[in-house]
């Protein structure tokens, strides 16, 4: 008796134009196994966690932060770490399945800093004065296509002597996590760990299935800062393809760049903080001061990995790119 | 591997149709896109435990669930309202005539679920009830009231069955 409900649904369905399907099971794909990595990742903190109050020693609540990176607790893991640092060590390849260990651990205490910040004024940590930085440290080329990236981050475009290409630069409060160099780690991923003449820990990951996070360089400060540069091999999202590109800059400079002791993840220069917050008033994001401390709060592992394509996701800032994140709204040329 | 092809061919087999559900729930081909994607990931992740039973029995579920806590989180963006726009009866019909698409706008999310899930994915009242996690009597009571609005929307004339020619 509702036939004409079910004749207009066909009869308007059949005038409507459908977008092409073409790629989205290879993209659900790529999708579905970022997001396994991820929640095997945040069920290995939870475990962490879960031993870490078995101790007592547990003092803070681990989340997901970052692509790769899972803020864990430091005491939890303090009885297997490794007690001396390592010259260079290389995560053993382990299985598709196989669960990598957390990379950052919160801590109520300190570690040794390794990194110290220059001495002056100092005011909270934001996301503009984080980016403004990084323009001041890139290599020379033309940059563009400013947002703000995770819970303190940004992200540019350089077009320099490599290429075009995209840069993200995400500072974290807490410290690496030693096994993260030692624990095994799936078969796409490598992670390599070294040591700086200063004693900081630099973990190298390289990812090959992940354009946005195919080399991601972490730098411990040793003072509570953790400093992560991805270089992208693509562009963000632009709503049917994630574009080719090189790598901008190369690990050696991504190192360089993170451990400038500029950085702190929760107190910068305040000339450089005042300068950048105004400079940068009009890049679109959510996250200018140094509120989250570095950690993508509530990003889940499905929305992260549920690129969108039409930028409406609300998690996506803290996953792979969408075209919200793309939004360019400056350039200018570095070096 | 194995598990990857079986829901590679899932996603190419089921994803158009998945896809056509989620834009009549959403009226944004954009959107529907990432409800579907979001869904697929879903189902990718329990694969091993949907696939002996029906995966895309599973996948509508997560579908309704994914857009109707989206509408949840988002019902600040989008204007709802119970009141019906006067259609001056002097106009030209055609010229005011809305579309089944704007009608459905006019409905709250689960009104729309019910109707899209009745009337285009032809599910009974209990499978639809089962789907939403309603009662058989809510459904079917819900699905009378989004049909009533959807006349007055329409018009009469939508409302009936075409002419045989």
């Amino acid at each position: 008796m509702d036939e004409w409900v079910h004749s207009m649904f066909r009869n308007e369905m059949s005038s409507q134009a459908r977008p092409s399907l073409d790629g989205m099971a290879q993209e659900v794909l790529a999708g579905g196994r970022r997001a396994r990595r991820v929640r095997a990742a945040k069920i290995a903190s939870t475990v962490l966690v879960a031993a870490g109050l078995v101790g007592g020693v547990v003092v803070a609540v681990p989340a997901i932060a970052g692509g790769h990176s899972v803020v864990a607790d430091r005491g939890a893991v303090a009885k297997s770490a490794s007690p001396a640092r390592p010259g260079t060590q290389t995560a053993p390849a382990g299985g598709a399945k196989t669960v990598p260990a957390p990379v950052i651990l919160t801590d109520t205490s300190l570690p040794p800093s390794h990194i110290p910040q220059p001495p002056g004024a100092k005011a909270a940590t934001s996301s503009a004065a984080i980016l403004d930085e990084l323009l001041k440290l890139l290599p020379p080329g033309a940059t563009s296509n400013y947002a703000f990236y995770g819970g303190l981050g940004a992200q540019t475009y350089l077009d320099g002597a490599n290429g075009l290409g995209m840069i993200r630069i995400v500072l974290y409060q807490g410290s690496l996590n030693p096994d993260a160099c030692t624990t095994a780690v799936p078969s796409d991923m490598t992670r390599t760990c070294t040591t700086l003449p200063s004693g900081a820990t630099v973990l190298t990951t390289k990812i090959s299935d992940n354009c946005i996070e195919p080399l991601v360089i972490d730098i411990d400060h040793g003072d509570g800062t953790v400093v992560e540069i991805d270089v992208a091999t693509c562009l963000p999202w632009n709503g049917h393809s994630n574009p080719p590109t090189q790598l901008a800059i190369t690990a050696a400079q991504a190192q360089q760049i993170a451990a400038n002791p500029v950085w702190g993840a929760e107190q910068m220069d305040a000339s450089l903080v005042r300068h950048a917050n105004s400079r940068f008033a009009d890049i679109p994001g959510d996250s200018h001061a140094a509120a989250s401390g570095g950690s993508c709060p509530g990003a889940s592992g499905d929305s992260r990995a549920s690129a969108s394509r039409s930028g409406k996701a609300s998690a996506s800032r803290c996953g792979r790119a969408s075209a919200s994140e793309s939004t360019g709204a400056g350039t200018s040329t570095a070096g | 591997m194995r598990d990857d092809d079986e829901f590679v061919a899932f996603v190419e087999q089921s994803g158009s149709r998945l896809r056509d559900t989620a834009f009549w729930l959403c009226r944004d081909w954009s959107l529907a896109q990432d409800l579907t994607q979001a869904t697929l990931i879903k189902a990718y992740l329990s694969w091993q435990r949907i696939t002996h039973n029906d995966p895309y029995w599973y996948c509508k579920k997560v579908l309704l669930r994914t857009y109707l806590d989206h509408k949840r989180l988002k019902s600040s963006a989008e204007v709802q309202t119970d009141v019906i726009p006067d259609r001056p009866a002097a106009a030209d019909a055609a010229e005011l005539r809305i579309t089944l698409l704007d009608a459905l706008g006019h409905l709250s999310p689960q009104d729309r679920a019910i109707v899209v899930l009745r009337y285009w994915e032809d599910h009974s009242v209990q499978t639809v009830a089962e789907l939403l996690g309603l009662s058989p009597g809510v459904v079917k009571m819900q699905s009378m009231r989004a049909l009533a609005s959807l006349r007055v929307l329409l018009g009469e004339d939508e409302a009936l069955p075409a002419p045989i020619a």
